[in-house]
């Protein structure tokens, strides 16, 4: 094995007729295209470890697709049993974790492949390269494609070559994806009026030409592991990275579907039909609501990494001034996320009254706007005994707005740009004494005092 | 002896005895237990009938027919109760359903000839269903293999072999309806929706099959638009909806005409007029549904929206209310609450109901009940 060079595990985890069929018609043929398997020809420590059931070896190994995979690279097999069949996804993190362990054994890089996806002509040799740079993950957005359309399509339009294999040029793949999407997909798309339940995918609609696309949850094509073992919750898009990677800069995330693209084949399954009408403050706000709740510190930093998803035309101005209208709405939900955990502690300490306001003015006022994740802010809060000395209560002002923006402007008049400790703070009101002082909530900084701005719009004291 | 069958075997000595209303109590108070048992059903439904209490009793056919739905039998007896009750066309429909699970049934055959010479002379109908159900053959080697599967859940598998077996051109309705129950496992709606066409067009009476026929035509639908609005905003596709709606308000439609009470029908069909803005209709059929099932959260929290679109306030609250006393951490019906009560002018029992909302976990569910 040359110097530098590390051992490279692809590794599908597979059961059932279905996803064996799958494989067989996606995932082998794309791999034994052009810039894949044929990439690892001179890579000494390059096997294909396939954890499935003793039965679906058989059936798997008896495919004349698999014979010709065989000459390509060593194929491993690791059969047990499934112990949580009606549980996909439990069952694919059990048989990843024993390939974890096998890679750190060998001090190998896992190339993961689900046995229902398509991936565009070169992508394993990207993957060599990249790794080489020594990054220990590779995260990609892969688009989930409508089975039936995409399948039609990418047949009609590629014929296997005598090896079997189905070489499928990035662009056009991606092209494809784009034409046939999933309706998860479309649902998670700004200006799409439905929404999906689990709001983990976001994209952004390139009039033209693609979309600009940002995930909470990337996909894992390449992890090299550097412990034994990980505990990780949820799927290994979901929970893996988190646990296993502590420095950010070992993570690799791709940012164009000309470096790879890899469409999931997905049914339009029974979650297709948990989709809610939604408004665009809505939107926003469903997907903080379930980023608050679900996501790990892995993935916040994940949604701010942007990928582009395109066919053959790129207009870059075009896609800058749509980058940044993505970037500007990923800022505004991880905002909310901030006020949400602002809230969160407001309540548990005798604040609720402005915990109160601030959730009135996420739902009916457009404090969203005011949001951005990048400007650290220190909060001046009035805890509720403070308001018994006014005459009126903050929520008269929702009542008395000329507009919805005049009590969102109340609500963050109790806040100033930049990190102020109880020392410095200088936006707070005359006589006010600190209940409490210096609570780091998120990235800002919290003061609870006790007593209200009176200075502020329609207030007054008694 | 199963529990059921001592109490069918109670219910009719007592019925023998004399007394039709004390059996059928009995029968009621089994059902509550056990509303799933066919047998039950049945028993209740030919008693009732018998006694001439033929609403009470076509609607107990009709649920013994709904739970088992491939058996002929159940469909003759429900098209004798039509023909007492004398609406002949129901009586058709339920005979032709009868005849695409047997064919070859002489009885039916002849049954549903005299239906059919009495309806043309009443011209109630144009319709002539025996000539499309005669064309019906059973392959019961085939469907025996597929109910095999089946019953495995290896639907893939399943799939796979009717495909081998051309099973897509067989008129054997029992093998389309395996097939879209198939299909279904494996969410492959346009399928699920082309046999479960076939099934409906063979068998008028069979109305779970026109329930979930409705379902799935209003899914597609929703998914086409959904790509559709996706297609538009990207590629500059025209927002043209060629979609399903109008079908499934038909299958709707069909499955209420012989199941009038059928709880998941009216909540689907309900959503479907909601969100097509015809909210007095979505209110009555929520109504009608929440008199047989007062404790369905989901149903009061459907109505409370009507009520919200109608802009009637005080009712929406009222719903709103009972809904979460029967599901407290509804997320969605707590913001619901909290939009009404700012329309009450109850600001500050709304912001405390919108903190309340925002930090629950999002509600997962489909408004489609299946």
């Amino acid at each position: 094995m040359p110097k530098n060079e590390i051992a490279i595990h692809i590794v599908t985890a597979v059961w059932g007729n279905r996803y064996i069929n799958h494989m067989i018609n996606t995932s082998i043929p794309s791999l034994l295209g052009g810039g894949n398997l044929e990439a690892l020809s001179d890579h000494s420590k390059a096997k294909y470890s396939i954890y499935t059931t003793e039965k679906d070896r058989e059936k798997l190994s008896q495919h004349k697709i698999f014979k010709r995979l065989e000459k390509k690279i060593s194929v491993q097999f690791f059969c047990s049993e499934i112990t949580r069949a009606n549980e996909k996804y439990h069952q694919a993190t059990f048989f990843y974790e024993q390939a974890i362990r096998d890679a750190f054994g060998e001090n190998a890089g896992i190339v993961f492949i689900t046995p229902d996806a398509v991936w565009s002509a070169g992508t394993i040799k990207r993957i060599l390269e990249i790794s080489a740079c020594n990054y220990r993950a590779i995260l990609i957005d892969g688009p989930r494609v409508n089975a039936k359309s995409f399948m039609y399509e990418w047949k009609n339009k590629f014929s296997p070559d005598n090896s079997g294999g189905i070489t499928t040029p990035s662009r056009i793949l991606s092209e494809l994806a784009l034409k046939n999407p999933h309706p998860y997909e479309s649902s998670t798309t700004s200006g799409v009026k439905w929404l999906h339940d689990v709001p983990y995918f976001l994209h952004w609609p390139v009039p033209g030409e693609g979309t600009v696309s940002a995930s909470f949850c990337k996909f894992p094509i390449f992890f090299r592991p550097d412990a034994p073992a990980y505990k990780f919750d949820g799927s290994i898009d979901h929970g893996l990275i988190n646990s296993a990677i502590k420095d950010p800069k070992k993570i690799y995330y791709s940012k164009d579907t000309d470096e790879f693209a890899v469409a999931s084949i997905n049914e339009i399954g029974f979650s297709s039909i948990n989709f809610k009408p939604v408004s665009k403050n809505e939107r926003l706000l469903r997907i903080a609501q379930w980023a608050y709740l679900e996501a790990n510190p892995q993935n916040m930093i994940s949604i701010l990494q942007l990928s582009r998803r395109h066919g053959e035309t790129v207009s870059e101005p075009k896609w800058k001034h749509f980058e940044q209208i993505a970037i500007g709405e990923i800022r505004q939900i991880l905002g909310i996320c901030q006020i949400m955990e602002l809230v969160t502690y407001l309540k548990k300490n005798c604040a609720t009254k402005m915990a109160r306001m601030f959730a009135l003015a996420l739902y009916q006022s457009n404090l969203h706007t005011h949001l951005n994740v990048e400007n650290q802010k220190t909060y001046v809060i009035p805890n509720d005994q403070s308001w018994e000395i006014m005459d009126n209560s903050p929520i008269d002002l929702f009542f008395n707005s000329d507009s919805v923006d005049e009590f969102s402007n109340w609500v963050m008049a109790h806040s100033t740009n930049g990190i102020h400790s109880s020392k410095t703070v200088e936006h707070i009101p005359k006589g006010a004494r600190f209940v409490q002082s210096d609570i780091k909530v998120g990235k800002d900084l919290l003061h609870l005092i006790d007593k209200p701005f009176v200075s502020l719009p329609v207030m007054s004291s008694k | 002896m199963p529990e059921f069958e001592i109490t069918i075997n109670q219910a009719a000595a007592t019925y023998r005895a004399g007394d039709a209303n004390q059996a059928m109590d009995d029968l009621h108070a089994a059902l509550k237990v056990t509303p799933d048992i066919w047998e039950l059903w049945q028993t209740l439904g030919v008693i009732a009938v018998e006694s001439g209490a033929l609403d009470q009793g076509i609607e107990a056919l009709s649920r013994a027919a709904i739970l088992q739905p491939l058996n002929d039998t159940r469909y003759e007896e429900l098209a004798n109760s039509y023909i007492l009750k004398e609406d002949l066309e129901k009586a058709t429909e339920c005979m032709t359903s009868a005849i695409a699970l047997s064919p070859s049934n002489q009885n039916h055959l002849l049954t549903l000839n005299k239906l059919q010479h009495q309806l043309k002379k009443e011209k109630i109908s144009n319709k002539d269903p025996q000539e499309q159900a005669l064309t019906l053959v059973l392959d019961d080697k085939l469907f025996s293999s597929l109910e095999t599967m089946a019953g495995g859940k290896k639907y893939f598998e399943l799939t796979q072999f009717a495909s081998n077996h051309e099973a897509e051109k067989t008129t054997d309705v029992r093998i389309h309806y395996i097939l879209a129950i198939a299909y279904e496992a494996l969410s492959q709606f346009d399928n699920v929706i082309k046999h479960l066409n076939f099934v409906t067009s063979a068998m008028p009476a069979f109305t779970k099959a026109f329930e979930s026929l409705g379902d799935y035509l209003v899914m597609n639908s929703r998914v086409k638009r959904l790509n559709l609005q996706y297609g538009a905003l990207i590629w500059g596709h025209p927002l043209t909806d060629k979609d399903d709606i109008t079908m499934a308000i038909l299958a709707y439609n069909k499955a209420l005409k012989h199941n009038p009470r059928s709880f998941r029908c009216r909540l689907n069909f309900g959503n479907l007029n909601f969100y097509l803005g015809n909210f007095d209709k979505a209110e009555k059929l929520f109504q009608e549904v929440l008199r047989d099932k007062p404790n369905a959260a989901i149903v009061r929290f459907n109505l409370a929206r009507v009520h919200e679109c109608k802009h009637n306030y005080r009712e929406a609250h009222n719903e709103l209310s009972q809904c979460l006393k029967l599901n407290p951490n509804f997320q969605e019906a707590i913001e619901a609450l909290a939009r009404i009560e700012i329309q009450l002018k109850k600001p500050e029992v709304a912001a405390s109901n919108f903190l309340r909302a925002l930090l629950l976990p999002p509600t997962i569910t489909s408004d489609l009940c299946k």
